[in-house]
């Protein structure tokens, strides 16, 4: 689905994302694992189309990217931001929002694909004219989702997309987003801190430290914490909890 | 039986029509308390109405609410807030004073608090940041909030939290916006000091996990109520349709 060759990606002079290559089957969730400032985030943008300065290869679903990405991308690939709140319009209901992606695509504005939307994503009909303040930020974060689905893209990249929220919601996105993956067959990257929203999520993942790629591990081995780089294993220490002593 | 360090009975927090803490009684000794809940539970509001510092517009009343045998609904809170009480915040950038050095504030902390000469709370000063387990001490205490990293400036507000040797700190969500790496050393940190000062803590934090890693006693807050108080070690004896909820939403890394 995806193939990234020696990835180095700029802001400004510095290099925030270097050499940088994987590649991800269709179907499959990998994850980007890494704390602030690593470059999980431009990474990921790079991917998106939505950081320009960056060199190397990509291949998405096929086809050679450049700076820009093609007309119809939006078919390909969707983006799932952090920050529900920051990426609705505050001025558009759900309903405007679920629509806008269709209406660009120019599929209309097509009612019953809005409504399954809603019910993909275990919000009901009762939700659709709200405006974003007036959700919770677990339901935020499930319109999000929805308008990513409304193209049917065949990749979804997730920029940390539960930590905003609270612990018990966190869960039940994460348990969304494997149902919506295994009904639908979409292809993840999902960018985190959190090591366990990644083995939550993910088959296999990336350790991201200082803009490189320190480990590549299955997720049962992440797990077990059997990593071989100091880092890796230092994040996963610092994963377990606090311990006393 | 000694009396409780800090004893609550049927305090609430209202906003007009809302009541944001309602009826909450509790008490405790020199022990770590945590209080769990997700955002809006009220858990943030009551760590602030013990310290007296509801935000205008609220009402606070309480039929009891004492530290130390003081009268808190008495006091003026002078003598008691920053001094016997410190209180952390989950960002240091929005809590200390950015017009400041941290050094600046902490010595400030050291004259108001421990009546301490200028040069002695300058050394004072340089001695509570050197225990922060922080690289360049010196150099940290002559940056500004807006120069230091997350880590750093949580440390920093510790440090100034603990300065008045206070026998309560709350602290609120004080690793939520830290990366695990640095989370983990900044709990371990205060870890210390509660131990070392044998003085109390309250944890505020949204993590069941991380409050009943770090606390003996774990108050669980849903829509302003105290649903659960539970004993750290033994989280499985919930009995709370909301806490068995929690406990089956956390995400272990370990399989």
């Amino acid at each position: 689905m995806i193939e990234a060759q020696a990835i180095t990606a700029r802001h400004g002079a510095n290099a925030v994302v270097r050499d940088v290559s994987f590649a991800v089957a269709a179907g499959e969730s990998f994850g980007i694992v890494g704390e602030s400032g690593s470059g999980k985030s431009t990474l990921l943008r790079v991917i998106a189309g939505l950081h320009e300065h960056w060199s190397g290869g990509l291949v998405i679903d096929g086809m050679p990217q450049g700076r820009r990405r093609p007309r119809g991308f939006g078919r390909v690939a969707q983006m799932v931001f952090q920050d529900p709140y920051g990426s609705l319009h505050p001025r558009q209901t759900v309903d405007r929002a679920l629509a806008e992606p269709l209406i660009v695509q120019g599929f209309g504005h097509d009612r019953a694909r809005i409504l399954a939307a809603l019910d993909a994503v275990g919000l009901e009909a009762r939700h659709r004219f709200r405006y974003p303040h007036q959700l919770s930020g677990g339901q935020r974060q499930r319109v999000a989702i929805a308008r990513a689905l409304m193209l049917e893209p065949k990749l979804l990249l997730l920029d940390e997309p539960t930590s905003a929220l609270d612990a018990a919601v966190q869960a039940e996105i994460v348990a969304l987003l494997g149902r919506l993956r295994a009904e639908r067959g979409v292809t993840f990257i999902l960018v985190s801190h959190s090591l366990a929203v990644v083995a939550a999520s993910c088959e296999r993942a990336a350790v991201m430290q200082e803009g490189l790629f320190v480990e590549e591990a299955a997720i049962a081995d992440l797990r077990r914490g059997n990593l071989r780089d100091p880092y890796a294993r230092e994040l996963f220490a610092a994963s377990l909890g606090f311990r006393r002593g | 039986m000694t009396a409780p360090l800090l004893d609550i009975e049927d305090l609430s927090v209202r906003f007009g029509g809302h009541e944001a803490v309602r009826g909450v009684s509790f008490s405790m000794g020199r022990e770590r308390l945590g209080i769990v809940g997700e955002s809006g539970a009220g858990k943030s509001m009551l760590g602030r109405a013990i310290m007296r510092l509801s935000p205008p517009g609220a009402a606070m009343t309480a039929k009891r609410l004492a530290f130390d045998g003081i009268d808190l609904l008495q006091t003026d809170m002078r003598g008691v807030r920053g001094k016997r009480i410190g209180l952390v915040f989950q960002d240091p950038r929005f809590s200390l004073n950015p017009a400041m050095t941290v050094g600046e504030q902490i010595e400030e902390v050291l004259r108001v608090h421990r009546s301490l000469r200028p040069r002695a709370a300058r050394d004072e000063a340089l001695k509570l940041i050197g225990g922060m387990q922080i690289r360049d001490p010196i150099a940290v205490l002559r940056r500004y909030p807006h120069q230091l990293s997350g880590g750093m400036g949580q440390r920093a507000m510790i440090a100034m939290m603990l300065a008045p040797n206070p026998d309560l700190l709350i602290a609120d969500e004080p690793t939520s916006a830290l990366d695990a790496s640095v989370a983990s050393g900044v709990l371990a940190l205060l870890d210390r000091e509660v131990a070392r000062r044998g003085m109390a803590i309250i944890l505020i934090s949204h993590d069941l996990d991380l409050v009943a890693s770090f606390c003996d006693r774990v108050l669980v807050m849903l829509a302003g109520e105290i649903v659960e108080t539970l004993a750290a070690s033994n989280l499985a004896a919930a009995r709370h349709p909301y806490t068995r909820k929690l406990l089956s939403a956390r995400l272990k890394l370990e399989a």
